[in-house]
């Protein structure tokens, strides 16, 4: 009987109705992700501002299972509409990607991109690529952050198929920073709705709305505390903050 | 329940910024900081004198003994963390979904600075199987200075030995090999041709933290890996990851 209740208790559906009604809900739910797929998180590219993005990534079917994966990485701008598209195979086990002005043509902007790895091989696990992007500002030192956030997945008809993050349909989430921002010069604050409707959220008493999947930075100055406030079960940001001619880039 | 800790390192100085809050809400005022240190094979447990206002507690290096550990907990509660001498789980207040984190920031003396917000979960501290983490990830070929900051938190008081190793996979080859010991930050200093694809960062008995170091110029970059089985999201990963250690254990027996 215990069992019966635990099945149906996580069965896909009831888990909908548990996250849309915010009741014990599962914030990162990969439980209708069939095998052999691969997850991509949401990672930001930027070229604006003498910006570059450095994307590290690892073959992940050939570092787990000695099989040459063929990958995938789709790139969005700001209003989620898809720029480019670049297919690899026969890759190393680690590889880099440089996004800069020229690789994104000419713009000078920042957005989203994901990465899914295929394989011919029937392999009976689900691979997350959670893998590392540096920002370069004005020729320094890349700056690492890694990936924090399962949002898309790739399906075999190579479709993107979504609904990784869910949200709330009644109840706003706050989510604070764990960080003190007083004693920089500024910060910026990297945000992407991960869900598949758009979200209204609050950064501290200000009021914002993203479309899905799309992405903002915004800028804050002299706040000790950021807190996001939205019905998105994780709204987890990549925090730029600078001082003096430093700069320091991690995920919040 | 997780562990903070600072650097340790002469060269450079980390602060270490704790909140009293967690993501979602707000911890109880009652919320204290409190230490451990280890000291002839005992737990020294002690109240934490430091910096702080109604949001955080900020530490520095200088406020505090090399290889000291903090938690949060009320006041009340945090005498039993030490059960005949080895820590025990004693609260869940920073048990959240995301992680609970503190803000690990190190700054060298010209004012470059990094940082990534840190923890250390409890699971961790009872582990004592190794880690491997490729090099060419996060550090940088052709920085000024390239290290490692491998941190273990062991449940014992104990400071055993065990080895780390550089080892080029391909050649099945053990490049470099040291000592590194439990309940410390280890410091690792990596040369600049040992970053390439080939090479990783192994430790077969000693499990911990790798994180990044990289300085060019006075800019810094500072961040960890991720352990291999979160690149895992089926049921399988522990089984995956165990399997491409094996590799790596036979290199080095």
């Amino acid at each position: 009987m215990k069992l019966l209740i635990k099945k149906i208790y996580n069965h896909p559906n009831f888990v909908f109705l548990r996250n849309l009604l915010d009741f014990n809900p599962i914030k990162i739910n990969t439980s209708h992700i069939s095998p052999n797929l691969s997850v991509s998180d949401g990672f930001l590219w930027r070229t604006e501002k003498n910006f570059r993005t450095i994307f590290k990534f690892t073959d992940l079917y050939k570092l787990f299972f000695g099989e040459l994966s063929k990958v995938k990485i789709v790139f969005y701008d700001k209003n989620f509409k898809q720029l480019k598209s670049l297919n690899f195979s026969d890759l190393n086990l680690y590889n880099n990607l440089t996004i800069d002005k020229n690789f994104m043509h000419g713009i000078e902007d920042y957005g989203t991109f994901y990465i899914f790895h295929e394989t011919e091989k029937n392999i009976d696990s689900i691979i997350r690529n959670s893998c590392y992007t540096g920002y370069q500002k004005n020729n320094k030192i890349f700056s690492f952050v890694h990936g924090n956030l399962p949002t898309l997945v790739n399906t075999k008809n190579r479709k993107i198929q979504k609904n990784i993050i869910g949200k709330s349909l009644f109840f706003y989430k706050n989510y604070k920073i764990q960080k003190n921002f007083f004693n920089y010069d500024f910060s910026e604050i990297f945000l992407q709705n991960p869900t598949n409707s758009k979200i209204f959220f609050f950064l501290n008493n200000t009021k914002y709305s993203l479309n899905k999947y799309c992405s903002i930075i915004l800028k804050i100055k002299k706040e000790k505390i950021i807190n996001l406030k939205s019905k998105c079960f994780i709204f987890r940001p990549i925090v730029f903050s600078y001082k003096n001619n430093y700069i320091d880039v991690h995920h919040g | 329940m997780n562990f903070f800790f600072c650097l340790d390192d002469t060269n450079i100085n980390s602060k270490l910024t704790i909140p009293k809050f967690q993501n979602e809400q707000n911890l109880k005022q009652s919320i204290l900081l409190f230490s451990l240190h280890s000291q002839n094979n005992k737990w020294i447990l002690n109240k934490t004198e430091c910096d702080s206002d109604c949001d955080f507690f900020y530490i520095k290096d200088k406020d505090h003994i090399h290889n000291t550990i903090y938690f949060l907990a009320q006041e009340n509660d945090a005498h039993n963390i030490i059960k005949n001498n080895v820590i025990s789980n004693i609260n869940k207040l920073t048990d959240t979904n995301p992680a609970f984190r503190a803000n690990l920031e190190i700054e060298n003396e010209m004012g470059g600075f990094s940082s990534y917000q840190s923890d250390y979960p409890f699971d961790m501290i009872k582990i004592s199987n190794g880690i491997l983490s490729p090099l060419s990830i996060l550090l940088t070929e052709n920085a000024d200075i390239n290290k490692i900051y491998f941190r273990n938190i062991f449940f014992k008081p104990t400071a055993h030995n065990g080895n780390y190793y550089i080892i080029n996979k391909k050649q099945k080859k053990i490049l470099e090999q040291g000592i590194i010991e439990t309940n410390k930050t280890n410091i690792i200093h990596i040369k600049n041709d040992f970053i390439n694809e080939e090479n990783y960062f192994f430790t077969s008995n000693i499990s911990g933290i790798p994180i990044y170091f990289s300085q060019k110029n006075n800019h810094i970059s500072f961040e960890h890996t991720h352990p291999p089985h979160q690149y895992i999201l089926s049921e399988d990963k522990y089984s995956l990851v165990k399997n491409l250690k094996k590799n790596f254990n036979e290199i080095i027996n």
